[in-house]
């Protein structure tokens, strides 16, 4: 399935990007984070358990059901204010 | 309800004021402004969002404190991109026949923003630039609300 991933600050700067269309196998948040691991060692941080998930638009947890066509967000936490 | 994030600087002056004019009804006009704090060497701010998610995030913060205190006004108003020392972040306001209703309703957005809307602050100094971390001090502050009874309305 086609998802899009965007990353956010200090993620951003660590994946060399701030967007990507992939294609990884259906299955959770969780799942597409070990995918997104194992393609490339930079990636261990999206793992760590501090990285907040946005799917279109909403927060979720890590056991969020991905569907094709997707935009996941992966962010370190938050400091606005 | 106002929702606006933008790089403009603005006068939390003449909002105040647009809040106080805006209903006959309230005793009560409360706020919070957040500005670029000095010190450590810090030279600037710069703020990255996520956009569309953050102003889905902070209307549904309003609407939040809106069906728990009796709220007239609910205002956020969010900069980004970067900021001197002493330039304005953040202002917040509310209006409500009471003050309480207004006073928590102020407190609540800007503690549970701090968690929830998509926002991170790269400080410059004299050294370079670092990504700031979030404080757990602001989650537990967040977390005194969401984890409340929703009893609290004034």
């Amino acid at each position: 399935m086609s998802i899009t991933v965007r990353y956010f600050a200090a993620l951003r700067e660590r994946m060399g990007t701030a967007e990507e269309v992939i294609e990884p196998p259906e299955g959770t948040a969780a799942d597409l984070i070990a995918w997104l691991v194992a393609r490339d060692d930079q990636a261990d941080a999206l793992a760590h358990p501090s990285t907040r998930l946005i799917v279109n638009d909403e927060i979720v947890s890590r056991e969020h059901a991905l569907k094709c066509g997707d935009v996941i967000a992966f962010c370190p936490p938050f400091s606005g204010g | 309800m106002l929702i606006r994030v933008q790089t403009e600087r603005f006068d939390a002056g003449s909002l105040l004021n647009m809040l106080s004019g805006a209903d006959s009804d309230c005793g009560a006009v409360a706020s919070f402004s957040g500005q670029v704090r000095g010190g450590n060497n810090l030279v600037a701010l710069e703020l990255e969002h996520y956009p569309g998610a953050t102003e889905k995030a902070l209307t549904r913060i309003a609407a939040h404190a809106r069906t728990r205190w009796d709220l007239r006004q609910a205002m956020i108003i969010h900069r980004v991109g970067r900021m001197e020392i002493g330039e304005e972040i953040v202002f917040i306001g509310a209006t409500a026949p009471h003050r309480r209703a207004a006073l928590e309703a102020v407190s609540f957005m800007i503690d549970v923003l701090k968690t929830q809307a998509p926002f991170w602050k790269k400080e410059f100094d004299d050294q370079g630039a670092r990504w700031v971390d979030a404080r757990p001090e602001d989650d537990r502050a967040a977390a005194r609300w969401l984890d409340d009874k929703e009893d609290a309305s004034a």
